[in-house]
């Protein structure tokens, strides 16, 4: 259960990483260096990942070549919704992962989910979105 | 693994929080029909996080009475602590009743120190709600991390 659960957060991971690829064509300044750090931490969260799935001898999930996104994204700020959509979609996977882990996979999952959570809020607060805030980050409760 | 509880006991204790709190609390439907029920282990935790959670949401209102410039940012926030009241109320089998505190009490009343209280009680909050979440059910696991999450997100908006 836990490296099923810790697959579609990894497949999640993936499609972010693709996504602020995209963003970060379309951002400048400070909004790019943002792009650029929330990017490198999904980086680092997707190989963490992975190791831990590949420790526990479950087969890693791979990046897709090309991933759909939600809507077109032809300007800054657009791109910087589709980044606050990207955060809220990993929080949603990572949330998921927290009833099939225990122990330090489900720490990874929390951690994980508290961070994109955390950076939603931010590109919202840049995007000026209000409130920028969601009640259940990562989707509505069961 | 599940002890019994009586409920009414559960619900003497979590009126006297809500006593505290300035909250109302009524059981289910089939209190008197069904006096024992089984809680999770965890129902003594839930019961003083479903307390904090109703106070952070009376802190929230207390603040907009004291600083009501801040109305529009806090709004969000106190909203999202009654639902999460709501549904940890909902995990362990009864219903709250929130009824909406204007009394100012006492704290600051400028409109950065009353932010960085909300953030030091969000903080103490999420911490809470994290260590609950790492060895929780599966079936409150989610709960419990999305409440963590949204207090940090809270703290956020308030920077």
């Amino acid at each position: 259960m836990s490296i099923e659960a810790l697959r579609s957060a990894l497949a999640a991971e993936h499609a972010a990483i693709f996504g602020y690829g995209v963003v970060g064509a379309y951002v400048s300044g400070a909004a790019r260096d943002s792009a650029r750090q929330a990017e490198t931490a999904h980086r680092d969260r997707r190989d963490q990942v992975a190791l831990r799935i590949e420790a526990a001898g479950g087969a890693i999930v791979g990046a897709q070549g090309s991933y759909a996104l939600p809507f077109p994204v032809n300007d800054a700020s657009s791109a910087v919704r589709l980044a606050a959509q990207l955060e809220e979609g990993t929080a949603g996977a990572w949330r998921e992962a927290l009833s099939g882990t225990t122990g330090e996979d489900r720490a990874l999952a929390l951690d994980a989910l508290i961070a994109c959570a955390v950076q939603a809020t931010r590109w919202r607060k840049a995007a000026g979105i209000s409130p920028t805030t969601v009640t259940f980050p990562g989707g509505a409760t069961a | 693994m599940h002890s019994g509880i009586s409920r009414r006991v559960l619900l003497r204790g979590l009126a006297a929080a809500a006593g505290v709190a300035g909250v109302g609390l009524t059981a289910g439907c089939d209190l008197l029909a069904d006096p024992v029920v089984n809680l999770p282990e965890a129902a003594p935790e839930l019961q003083a996080l479903l307390a904090q959670t109703v106070a952070l949401g009376d802190t929230y209102d207390a603040t907009i009475a004291r600083v009501p410039s801040l109305a529009a940012v806090l709004t969000a926030a106190r909203d999202a602590h009654r639902a999460h009241a709501q549904a940890l109320a909902q995990a362990l089998g009864i219903t709250v009743q929130v009824n909406a505190t204007n009394a100012g009490g006492s704290g600051p009343t400028d409109p950065a120190g009353a932010r960085a209280a909300l953030i030091d009680a969000e903080a103490k909050a999420e911490a809470a709600a994290r260590e609950l979440c790492l060895t929780a059910s599966p079936r409150l696991a989610s709960l419990l991390g999305t409440i963590a999450a949204a207090r940090a997100c809270h703290q956020e908006a308030l920077r």
